[in-house]
């Protein structure tokens, strides 16, 4: 018995100095791609992309379901970004309160006829409409198909060139548009680009707009903040210098408007249509043998509300998790396939080990690990390091990604900002980062049982505190 | 041997949670050292002292990035007839891609004009943030060399010709390229006409007529919906023409173009193309019928009235001003 404890414990650590080197070469590279992005910074000028008429034409699709209290604010606010050509195409998806009177009210719409630009299956349109007051701006009522469906729809109507999937929650930097459309046009083989999410609870908003960035008083939306950082800095960042960008968040993100049409827009079959949708543009791409660049770029930041309670937190991260098992299971042709590259050869299979199956692991090796300790199966030195590598390098990797904020953005410029950060890190160690475990291992079940579906939300208002499922911050 | 693992990770952490706080610290003190710096070269230029600008040319990464700020800042507030600092000018050729796009910003923002050759040879820069900020150098320095240079950049495919054509919407870059126009190939010529729209080049009337009637397709395009901005009247004819073009997207800028112009004239031909079989066609004669007066809205009201379903929905929508 003490023997295949021991075995178990020594597969569990081995599955942790794998981890954990993983991560740390991820943090070390990210370190890098930042720094070089720190230093070249000052050479671009980004008030030409905002200013200049031949900036490429964007249109931001927010998907709107029973959104009454924030979408007013939403859109003024995505309508204020600076972006010189920009559309605004909000999709009503059947929402079941007053969502389009709000919108129909405040923007004077009126029913027009527009022809779709490509032909992606969706639920009924019930109607378009435009405004007098406000030419930048198409409204969309449909019938209930949910976020992908309601994307699709977007697409359908959509004509320009670029277009940026956002939650109707999310919060965009006023220049974050023209800093991330910079990507593409500097690199015209760009087809998708990523933005950071960063998260807004106990920064200070007003009219859809962060003002003044602090930290919150309660814990659980600070260890999100950290995760959050290290997720993006300390992850996403480097896989994509390396070529194998997995996902963009649902939260932000602007992609080539054929590209994506062509590939056949957003699956409405899965939960994590985001993912999803990266992972078969990288398969797209590839099939049709074009090289494309899919990447992360750190400088153009949303906000985000985090879930400030437990409950909506775990329904958040069993949504994320399940749309990771989906898209894997979905694309598993890739897997190890050399026509697909790096991300067929390397990213696909670290996601399936590490990001799929590794909560599994993990919660096992933490039951393992305990019922050896109660039965002295194992020694204390070893118990030490089992510790120290399941739960320490968490702590090197979140500093890391702190000293990457100091270095180059600065976001929360407090001291006691940061000193909440920097307690974060060794508090997330102790409770928070099991607890994540547990859920994503979980999600295993509820996908098998075939649960499906995004779960109640409710939504107060943007100004206020706005309870949120959202975003995908694996790692 | 526990023990010593979890001392050496006890003052690894210390380290790191210090490094982080220094970090903190360091950068609050840099902010302000970098605050100051820009403050005092803001005074100096005030002050006809260009003591503190060419200190921070003359400087390391830090102090370079500040008078780039504060050029930025304060376009033209730069000093004429400075001439740039050698070691500057030889900075373009850095192994260091940062070190080069600093060099090429600053040289840009002062107007070198003596250095506008060693800048456009950074349009072929391996680093694509060079090469854009070497085409956006050569638009401040300004100049027959740089125009050129930025044209034919577009040969090598390095710069997408959007990029190009931002760079040399002015006056003078229209003006010096006109006279060599027969030597481009289409693309150039193509980016040539839209430059000139953009840049209100009235010289440009005459050739972009001719273009109009005449040029390769993507040539008559561009070319139409220059004269459409440039609002010359004179180019009416040859707009009206256009609405008979064999390409949908010529019809659709003219359509566009002639609701710009104003010209009542033109209400008869417009009424006429919201029958036309493509969308765009129809979408843009009835936002240009919008923009021509009582005539207009007489000819939007009639095709409202009319049979054609399709172009009745547009007539309404550019009565309600939905259109788009």
């Amino acid at each position: 018995m003490n023997g295949v404890l021991r075995a178990l414990n020594e597969l569990t650590l081995a599955y942790f100095i794998v981890l954990d080197a993983i991560y740390l070469a991820m943090a070390a590279i990210g370190w890098w791609a930042v720094e070089s992005y720190v230093r070249i910074r000052s050479a671009r000028d980004y008030d030409r992309v905002r200013t200049s008429p031949l900036s490429p034409a964007l249109t931001i699709l927010v998907p709107a379901y029973n959104e009454e209290l924030a979408i007013v604010t939403s859109v003024r606010a995505l309508l204020a970004n600076r972006y010189p050509s920009l559309q605004v195409l909000v999709i009503n998806d059947g929402s079941s309160d007053s969502t389009l009177e709000a919108l129909r009210g405040a923007f004077d719409l009126r029913p027009v006829l527009r022809t779709p630009s490509s032909s992606l299956p969706t639920a009924r349109v019930r109607g378009i409409y435009a405004s007098p007051t406000e030419p930048r701006l198409t409204v969309i009522d449909k019938e209930n198909g949910g976020k992908a469906d309601s994307l699709n729809a977007g697409l359908r109507f959509a004509r320009t060139p670029l277009f940026c999937s956002i939650d109707a929650d999310t919060m965009l930097d006023p220049d974050a548009l023209s800093r991330i459309v910079w990507e593409f046009e500097a690199r015209p083989e760009t087809v998708a680009a990523g933005g950071i999410v960063r998260v807004v609870n106990g920064s200070q908003v007003k009219e859809g707009r962060v003002t003044e960035v602090r930290t919150p008083k309660a814990w659980l939306p600070t260890l999100q903040i950290l995760e959050y950082l290290r997720a993006f800095l300390g992850g996403r960042i480097a896989w994509s210098r390396l070529g194998m960008l997995l996902i963009i968040s649902g939260a932000f993100g602007l992609f080539r408007r054929d590209v994506v049409v062509e590939a056949g827009g957003y699956d409405t079959e899965t939960v994590g249509e985001d993912a999803e949708l990266v992972m078969r543009l990288h398969r797209h791409q590839r099939d049709h043998g074009r090289s494309s660049r899919i990447i992360f770029f750190p400088d153009p930041i949303c906000w985000t509300e985090a879930p400030t309670s437990l409950r909506v937190l775990s329904r958040q991260r069993d949504r994320w998790q399940r749309g990771l098992l989906q898209m894997l299971w979905k694309h598993r042709g890739m897997l190890g396939r050399r026509r697909y590259g790096a991300v067929g050869m390397v990213g696909f299979p670290y996601f399936a080990v590490f990001e799929a199956v590794g909560p599994l692991i993990e919660v096992a090796g933490y039951l393992v690990f305990a019922i050896s300790l109660a039965t002295g199966a194992v020694s204390w030195a070893f118990a030490l390091l089992f510790l120290i590598l399941a739960l320490g390098f968490g702590f090197v990797i979140s500093f890391m990604t702190l000293l990457m904020e100091e270095r180059a953005f600065r976001r929360y410029p407090s001291w006691p900002s940061l000193g909440r950060l920097l307690a974060a890190s060794i508090v997330e160690n102790f409770g928070y980062r099991q607890l994540l475990s547990l859920i994503r291992a979980r999600a295993w079940w509820t996908e098998l049982r075939g649960t499906s579906g995004w779960g109640e939300m409710t939504r107060s208002g943007l100004g206020g505190a706005i309870p949120a499922e959202r975003e995908v911050a694996e790692n | 041997m526990a023990l010593t693992v979890a001392m050496a990770f006890g003052v690894l952490l210390a380290v790191l949670v210090c490094s982080v706080l220094a970090r903190k610290a360091n950068r609050d003190v840099a902010e302000s050292r970098s605050r100051e710096r820009r403050e005092r070269i803001v005074a100096g230029l005030a002050d006809g002292d260009t003591g503190p600008l060419e200190g921070a040319l003359a400087g390391t990464r830090h102090p370079q990035e500040d008078a780039i700020a504060v050029l930025r800042a304060n376009p033209g507030a730069g000093p004429a007839g400075l001439s740039p600092p050698e070691p500057l000018v030889r900075q373009l050729r850095s192994r260091s891609a940062p070190a080069r796009g600093r060099a090429v910003v600053l040289l840009g923002l002062l107007g070198a004009e003596e250095s506008s050759a060693a800048v456009a040879a950074l349009l072929a820069d391996e680093n694509h943030d060079v090469r854009l900020a070497a085409a956006t150098a050569l638009e401040q320095i300004g100049g027959a060399t740089g125009a050129a240079a930025l044209v034919d950049a577009l040969e090598t495919e390095l710069l997408s010709p959007s990029r190009v054509v931002e760079r040399i919407a002015h006056p003078w870059a229209v003006e010096a390229l006109l006279p060599e126009r027969g030597r481009f190939g289409t693309l150039a010529r193509t980016s040539l006409w839209r430059a000139a729209g953009l840049a209100q080049a009235e010289e440009a009337v005459p050739v972009l007529r001719e273009v109009a009637r005449e040029g390769e397709d993507e040539e008559r395009i561009s070319a139409v919906r220059a004269l459409g901005e440039l609002g010359s009247e004179e180019a009416a004819d040859d707009l009206l023409a256009a609405l008979a073009d064999p390409l949908w997207q010529v019809r659709a800028q003219a359509a566009t173009a002639l609701g710009r112009l104003g010209d009542q004239a033109a209400v008869a031909d417009l009424e006429h193309a919201m029958a036309d079989q493509s969308w765009w066609v129809r979408t843009n004669a009835a936002i240009a019928l919008g923009q021509l007066g009582e005539e207009g809205a007489a000819a939007l009201e009639r095709v409202a009235g009319g049979r054609d379903p399709y172009a009745a929905e547009r007539a309404r929508e550019a009565l309600q001003g939905v259109a788009a």
